[in-house]
């Protein structure tokens, strides 16, 4: 088993290497002088002597990117702007999007997937054609927009609630709901399918055939056997979350991870950019990894294969 | 291919069935038409300012109101048809050729040649999609076919995996045997047996994907990283609408409306597409 998960770990690290491979290169695709695009517009000669020499941009590509990734891992990489390190300001923000995440999950996660379960335990039923229909919209409804239709309705109309900021728990309402209603759509989409597919295995057919009550066998046995891939799959939707929390911090103000790349390209501050993508993707292949584990340590099919091997 | 026309026809049977599906392909139909014939549907020039009429609501000459720069929402609409379906069926068609070749030769060949593709694409897998196209471009500025880049980069991995596991499948079937056999090469094997085959799964795909396109390209516009004003694209109008939200949200709301319909449109085909494919789904 923990040569398994090390495994995994292992298969990691060239994946993470990949990504900040690609992403040091994108970012050299700028056309310009590294130097002013690392520094800034306004930076005297004294300094871009400082950030060749601290980047190693005199040298070829490769020691540039090693040069790039130690001074990131030690925090050296300042935002252009602010002249902080690009890391104190991102974590804070980093901690608003999970903030905001979580909320969102809290609501999505319960219903979409009771939901997603009462729909395949009725099948073709109305009540099933009613939630998956309802998914379909949710999944196809742009974020953005769903946000702007919240605020003008629930802040400009009605006024009851903030349109934007971070100051308290009223702030927080619409940009969770916004992000809520195809996170909901998703799980309760996945949590169909799966109890479907549950719900046809041979096991269940045989709990039918003796006689078990039907809605023992469904609400017992199957969502016994069909919470585990739901959870995992929810999962690892979290990347997505990750992206349409871009969006919605856009439209709602909220003070993310999201909004602050977004800034960062419009102030043509490329280490912010740079970092915050890597961090973001790292965070995103690392939680990935963190369900994979989780999955076969809680699964005893996994479990008893591996011991088996 | 003989055969496979049949399959088609028994997947249009079944399609015809599936409401959604029917309702997904007359949407999209609606909105290809619109696109091709914009020209002579838009009421106005979608850049003629009238700015006597800035912001004014809904009304028999502009039903969908103007917007602050006295321009007519409607025809924007209309025009922002061409450019979203254009720039989201090239990055579709672009990440579908790309990641079925790819994926096919990694199925097909196997060994260091997989294990380097499949690599790589779990790269482009790592990096959350919307934040890939942002990335690139920031990097490259907002032309067109950076969008277009920027938009079918994060799809051709999953359009590799289809088409390699389809290959993978079909690779150890007997008539790629007998193929072989009477001395066909490989790679016309390939191309002549193996890809057809993972043509219907990755329609699916594609349906599903130009939805996602549609979502990435206007949410882009919306950040102000897509298709550039003054040129008419649903995600930019709506981004330029939210600052007299207030005063005039008809301006927000009809582009958000059209995105909308468009994904609904290709979700509804996809979605049924898939239950008229996938045996596992069917009613029993």
């Amino acid at each position: 088993m923990g040569k398994l998960i090390l495994m995994r770990v292992l298969l990691l690290i060239p994946v993470l290497l990949g990504v900040s491979i690609f992403i040091f290169l994108l970012m050299r695709l700028i056309p310009g002088d590294p130097a002013i695009i690392i520094a800034g517009e306004n930076a005297t000669p004294e300094m871009l002597q400082q950030i060749r020499e601290e980047f190693a941009l005199d040298k070829p590509l490769a020691i540039q990117y090693v040069t790039f990734m130690k001074n990131l891992l030690s925090g050296k990489v300042v935002s252009i702007k602010t002249r902080r390190p690009v890391f104190e300001e991102l974590f804070p923000r980093f901690l608003n999007t999970i903030h905001l995440t979580l909320f969102s999950m809290a609501i999505a996660i319960p219903l979409g997937i009771t939901l997603g379960i009462l729909a395949a335990a009725h099948r073709n039923s109305l009540l099933d054609n009613f939630v998956m229909v309802l998914a379909l919209l949710g999944v196809s409804m742009p974020v953005f927009w769903l946000g702007i239709i919240l605020i003008l309705v629930f802040a400009v109309q009605l006024g009851w609630l903030p349109s934007g900021g971070k100051e308290g728990f009223a702030n927080l309402i619409l940009p969770s709901l916004t992000i809520a209603f195809a996170l909901t759509s998703m799980i309760a989409r996945m949590a169909r399918a799966m109890m479907v597919e549950t719900l046809s295995k041979e096991y269940i057919r045989t709990a039918v055939a003796y006689g078990l009550p039907r809605r023992k066998v469904v609400y017992k046995y199957a969502l016994k056997n069909v919470m585990i891939p739901i959870v995992t799959v929810i999962g690892l939707q979290f990347g997505y979350l990750l992206g349409g929390a871009v969006l919605t911090e856009s439209v709602f103000g909220w003070p993310g991870i999201g909004r602050y790349i977004v800034d960062g390209i419009f102030s043509r501050d490329y280490s912010v950019v740079q970092v915050g993508i890597m961090f973001l993707s790292m965070v995103f292949v690392l939680v990935n990894l963190g369900v994979d584990v989780l999955y076969m340590l809680i699964d005893p099919k996994v479990r008893r294969d591996v011991s088996k091997a | 291919m003989k055969n496979w026309f049949c399959s088609v026809r028994i997947i249009y049977r079944r399609l015809r069935k599936n409401r959604l599906a029917v309702v997904g392909f007359w949407i999209i139909v609606a909105f290809i038409f619109t696109a091709l014939f914009a020209p002579w549907i838009a009421p106005y020039d979608p850049s003629e300012q009238d700015l006597l009429a800035s912001l004014e609501g809904p009304s028999v000459a502009h039903p969908m109101g103007v917007d602050f720069f006295g321009r007519d929402i409607l025809s924007r609409v209309i025009w922002g048809t061409r450019v979203s379906l254009t720039i989201a069926l090239m990055a579709v068609a672009i990440s579908a050729i790309v990641g079925a070749l790819l994926g096919s030769l990694a199925g097909f060949y196997g060994g260091i040649l997989d294990e380097v593709i499949m690599r790589i694409m779990d790269v482009f897998l790592a990096i959350p999609s919307i934040l890939l196209a942002i990335a690139i471009v920031a990097a490259l500025g907002p032309r067109t076919s950076n969008l277009v880049f920027a938009v079918s980069l994060s799809t051709i991995p999953e359009f590799a995996r289809i088409a390699r596991s389809a290959v993978l499948v079909e690779r150890s079937k007997e008539y790629i045997e007998a193929a072989r056999a009477i001395g066909e090469s490989r790679l016309s094997m390939l191309f002549r047996y193996a890809l057809p085959n993972s043509l219907i799964p990755m329609v699916v795909q594609a349906s599903l994907r130009m939805a996602t396109a549609i979502l990435s390209v206007s949410g882009l516009g919306f950040l102000g990283l897509g298709v550039q004003p003054p040129t008419p694209e649903w995600g930019t109008d709506l981004s330029l609408a939210r600052t007299y939200l207030e005063i005039a949200p008809h301006a927000g709301i009809f582009p958000g409306i059209a995105i909308f319909l468009s994904v609904i449109g290709f979700n509804f085909l996809g979605d049924g597409l898939n239950e008229a494919l996938n045996p596992r789904l069917k009613d029993r």
